[in-house]
């Protein structure tokens, strides 16, 4: 993953606990630098939905548009004020319990309507059963027609779909092999793993083709070895011209698929962009850097005069990681150790350190930001807890 | 649109390079056979919303199989009113003319008189009033029709199918497959309703066919006259509990309430007045009245029940039943499942 | 055991637990009190509670007015007040009021009075099935009980406990506020003079609460979903009252066949609690069965139910 190459305007907020309620969260952008413009694709023969889109996806109007939408349960505030639009790729939406990521999806999904705002689906309102044909939902809830079998299942689905019997079984068995259940799916739901189950369900949203996938916690309960074998699908899904909006707690593997991420906070989109970008721009909050050279403290004299240093740590541990054991330097003066730094603000410490070490000749072999991990990055926006 | 191309080219090369920690990975664990991951162009099937429906209809009628209990229960009654019209039958018979004679005084007069005082009393109202009203088919269609299947069975049957279709979907959380479906919502609410109307309509009228024919020749008198009111009083009655099973929380509990709190003391009133015009049980006996006046069935006395034509009550069942669909379709199509019910 | 040193040194660190498990028939007053608030916290209870009210308010307005007609029955007619006065003869209330009710502080009054909750009981007894019982057998909680260190019963006694609460709150505890009134607008000595009928209404209570919360639970765990419960109570309370009528008042047979009406039964033991002799049973003219025979077919059905759930309490990985 080349987070370097992809530098590109995000949309971040501050702290939840610094946020004025007031404050929009994410103000569509304009459109030449809206951070949710992402991943565009050619289209894909023989896909029913991409067909009856008017526009050329590239070119034309947005897959998935949320336009200041805001949905409330009563006196609870499920989504609050978001605006947002897709037109590929895969998107991951990360927050913590109850930030509203699953309102998100469902009208997305059109399960629920909008209290304020719209949104739409290929210029559609996703309410409209019309919308339903561009998409593919996967729900979080565990309910089944518990006494069919997966083929079953996926065959009444598609029979629900409008499909003609005879091409009912072509798109049954074909989606079945596509998630890997092809040798399972003659076995009954109730007596299935819940893995097997998220597959199932995955099955019942790709029937279509759909141009739109929304996948609430496609990956909970799947091994590791089937955890990446969805993931492979959702990637080349993605090649295949489809828009996948994913939600998930499993970070890592968010990360492994898209570099596109929504992180929401109570209710609201806090943060839009690559994980590195929102980590760049929040200045504010200290990033902890790595830096191995051989002449660690005359660096240290140095970053102690830097403004944006807030704590610098010599850390000799690090000497026994996999790069750092092949040098052969001694140890004892302290010359090949690590020094973790805390900054305020990377762009400017970055280029402060570039110039001291053309200034002093200091040999920097490794430079590494510690904590731009979705983690780190979540558990800023979250307040520091970090729990998702 | 740089922002769009960097990103497509960042997960681009994410996939193409096979160097990458997942394509890597991918590649070691999967087993070549269950490699099967990669997207090909899918034919293009037609769909169609019209075939997409019927199915919905035909999966939901037989759908309906899987209410094992309810069904259950549903069998059981029409055999308790299977078993109890059969012995009354067998042991018996529906004329009680004699046996609510030997209770009144001209029993008395007849045994001091004879016979004779019989025919001096045959003009006597009380004794006219006490030929009528048991004779069998008065007697048959007092207990049979008007108390058992019009105050038990017949809400009773429509509400256990009624609520059971989509209150089952719900309970078990499955609505979730059909709203996901590019079928209208108002559609699907249709589409169940007319799945379980045959459900109701085979135990209620059907049920009523058995039970008239077990009844003998009083029965089968009784059932021609009588099979269109129960019809439409299952088709209004499903509509009204279907209503319910789409806004109300718990249908079932709401159902018996109204069942048998509401439409059954208010059509049944003793007392003059047009409330009980808000009841279906009392349309369902207007059109059941003029069939029995015509076989000299007694009903209910007109001073009291205030009885509409049957055409009247054909047209209100007719237009509520259409009304209350329209309402329940509106209030469907704009409802969210909210996943926790 | 913990260092006290580490202990003030760090606040977070492994402490064990230092209490002391309590018996297991403690957890069932947790499991009783969780289906308690399940309940109360729907609105449609609160409604149908409300119904069993007015029932109640009725009951308690009309002791005191026919102690009030019976006051003054010696004025030929009384002059009522509000915006339209009419003037009433209190021979006429006061006869439709012993005749119907027996509004009067007698076993008659607080016999009819839980009579006439039984449609509220059948409706809210489907509802806490459903909602309470029905639910842990149908989404699969009962596995969780069951994980703790309880025994099946302990989690019947507490499901019961839960439904006899609600039945109790609908019959006996009126029935004794009834009574704790007729006393006041009576004499005090009511209470010592009739203490026989306090000692009836609550074995009466006792009994309909033991029955119905195992027939409660027997069903639920059986049929587990809300429709097939409401057909079985709507059998058990409307069909099986009408069916005993139908074939007792109807048709002649023997006034055994009452016995298929379980509220009919309850009735029937009520009044054997509260002293009343089986020839003082009203309406004269309708016949009922012994005492015994009701109490018989009530013991019947509560060790079937109890034999019933055993069976089916074992069998909780297989329903689960």
């Amino acid at each position: 993953m080349n987070r370097s190459t992809s530098i590109s305007p995000v949309t971040t907020m501050p702290p939840v606990d610094a946020m004025p309620q007031e404050f929009p969260v994410s103000e569509k952008a304009p459109p030449f630098n809206n951070p949710t413009k992402n991943i565009l694709t050619p289209n894909l023969v023989g896909n029913d939905s991409l067909k009856q889109s008017p526009q050329n996806p590239i070119l034309g109007p947005p897959i998935l548009e949320f336009a200041q939408v805001t949905k409330s349960y009563g006196p609870v505030i499920g989504v609050n004020h978001v605006s947002l639009e897709l037109r590929g790729g895969i998107t991951g939406l990360v927050g913590a319990n109850g930030a509203g990521k699953s309102t998100l999806l469902r009208l997305a999904g059109g399960q629920l309507r909008p209290n304020l705002g719209e949104v739409k689906v290929n210029g559609l309102s996703s309410w409209d059963w019309r919308a339903k044909k561009y998409i593919g939902y996967c729900p979080d809830s565990d309910a089944f027609f518990e006494e069919m079998t997966g083929f079953q299942f996926v065959e009444t689905i598609a029979r629900l779909n409008g499909y003609k019997k005879i091409d009912t079984r072509e798109r049954t068995e074909r989606v079945l092999e596509q998630v890997g259940m092809k040798d399972r799916a003659y076995r009954r739901i109730r007596g299935y793993s819940k893995g097997m189950r998220q597959r199932i369900k995955l099955a019942q949203a790709l029937l279509t083709d759909p141009v739109l996938c929304i996948l609430d916690e496609p990956l909970s309960g799947i091994d590791p070895i089937g955890r990446q074998e969805l993931l492979q699908l959702f990637q080349s899904l993605a090649e295949a011209g489809k828009c996948l909006l994913i939600s998930s707690h499993e970070l890592e593997a968010l990360e492994k698929l898209t570099n596109h991420i929504i992180i929401m906070v109570r209710g609201r989109i806090a943060a839009v962009g690559t994980l590195t970008e929102i980590r760049d721009l929040l200045a504010n909050q200290p990033l902890a850097i790595r830096i191995d050279s051989d002449q660690i403290r005359t660096l240290a004299g140095l970053l102690v005069q830097s403004e944006d240093v807030v704590e610098i740590n010599l850390q000799p541990d690090f000497l026994t990681s996999a790069k750092s054991a092949t040098n052969s330097m001694d140890r004892s003066d302290g010359r090949n150790a690590s020094l973790v730094v805390r900054v305020i603000n990377p762009l400017h410490f970055f280029q402060q350190l570039s110039r001291w070490a053309i200034e002093e000749c200091i040999e920097i072999r490794h430079l590494e930001a510690l904590d731009d991990s979705a983690h780190a990055v979540l558990g800023y926006l979250l307040g520091g807890s970090g729990k998702t | 649109m740089s922002l769009s191309h960097s990103s497509e080219s960042t997960n681009l090369e994410k996939s193409a390079d096979p160097s990458t920690d997942l394509s890597t990975i991918s590649e070691n664990r999967m087993d070549p056979q269950r490699r099967t991951n990669q997207i090909e162009p899918m034919r293009d099937h037609h769909t169609s919303t019209w075939r997409a429906w019927l199915f919905l209809w035909k999966f939901s009628l037989f759908r309906m199989l899987r209410l094992r209990h309810t069904i259950a229960i549903a069998f059981g009654l029409l055999l308790l009113a299977v078993l109890l019209i059969g012995l009354i039958h067998v042991r018996f018979g529906w004329d009680r003319t004699n046996f609510r004679l030997s209770r009144f005084p001209f029993h008395r007069l007849q045994m001091i008189g004879g016979n004779a005082t019989l025919i001096a009393l045959e003009d006597h109202p009380q004794y006219q009033k006490i030929l009528r009203e048991n004779a069998p088919l008065a007697v048959f269609s007092r207990w049979i029709v008007f108390f058992l299947l019009l105050g038990f069975l017949l809400p009773l049957w429509s509400l256990c199918f009624s609520v059971s279709a989509l209150g089952n979907e719900r309970e078990s959380r499955t609505l979730i497959w059909f709203f996901t479906r590019p079928i209208p919502r108002w559609g699907i609410y249709l589409a169940m309703w007319l799945a379980l109307l045959p459900w109701a309509i085979a135990f209620n009228v059907g049920g009523f066919w058995l039970i008239c024919q077990i009844a003998g020749p009083t029965g089968q008198a009784v059932f021609t006259p009588f099979w269109p009111a129960i019809l439409l009083g299952t088709i209004a009655f499903t509509t009204v509990f279907h209503l319910f099973a789409s806004i109300l929380p718990r249908p079932a509990i709401f159902g018996l309430l109204y069942a048998f709190f509401f439409e059954t003391i208010l059509s049944e009133l003793p007392v003059p007045g047009t409330l009980k015009r808000l009841s279906i049980n009392y349309y369902i006996r207007c059109l059941m009245y003029r069939p029995a006046n015509e076989m000299k069935i007694p009903t209910e006395s007109d001073s009291l029940f205030l009885p509409v034509s049957s055409e009247t009550a054909w047209i209100t069942l007719a237009i509520g039943t259409i009304l209350l669909m329209i309402i329940g379709m509106f209030f469907f199509s704009r409802k969210e499942e909210q996943p926790e019910v | 055991m913990v260092n006290p040193q580490l202990e003030k040194s760090s606040l977070l660190h492994y402490r064990p637990w230092r209490g002391e498990l309590s018996g297991s028939w403690r957890p069932t007053w947790a499991i009783a009190r969780t289906a308690l608030g399940l309940l109360s916290r729907r609105k449609l209870f609160w409604g149908l509670y409300g119904l069993s009210v007015m029932i109640f308010l009725f009951f308690f307005y009309g002791q005191y007015l026919q102690v009030f007609l019976e006051q003054r029955v010696t004025e030929e007619n009384i002059r009522s007040g509000g915006l339209f006065p009419k003037n009433i003869k209190p021979e006429t209330i006061l006869h439709q009021l012993q005749n119907a009710l027996q509004l009067n502080g007698s076993a008659d009054t607080y016999a009819n009075f839980i009579w006439f909750e039984g449609y509220i009981v059948m409706v809210i007894l489907a509802l806490i099935g459903s909602a309470a019982i029905g639910n842990d057998f149908h989404h699969g909680s009962l596995p969780f009980y069951l994980s703790k260190p309880i025994g099946p019963f302990h989690y019947i006694f507490g499901k019961c406990l839960a439904v006899g609460i609600f039945i109790n709150l609908i019959t006996t505890i009126p029935a004794v506020l009834l009574f704790i009134e007729y006393g006041f607008i009576d004499t005090w000595s009511y209470y010592w003079d009739n203490l026989r009928l306090f000692l009836g209404i609550i074995f009466y209570g006792s009994l309909i609460t033991i029955t119905l919360s195992l027939l409660l639970i027997a069903t639920a765990s059986w049929v587990k979903r809300t429709m097939p419960m409401v057909m079985i109570w709507t059998v058990m309370m409307v069909l099986g009252r009408m069916i005993q009528r139908w074939l007792v008042d109807g048709l002649h047979l023997r006034k055994e066949w009452r016995l298929i009406d379980i509220w009919n039964d309850l009735y029937l033991a009520g009044h054997w609690a509260l002293g009343t002799p089986h020839e003082a049973l009203r309406p004269p003219w309708q016949m009922q069965p012994s005492y015994h025979a009701a109490l018989l077919v009530i013991g019947i059905c509560i060790v079937t139910c109890i034999f019933y759930l055993r069976k089916k309490i074992q069998a909780v990985e297989i329903v689960a």
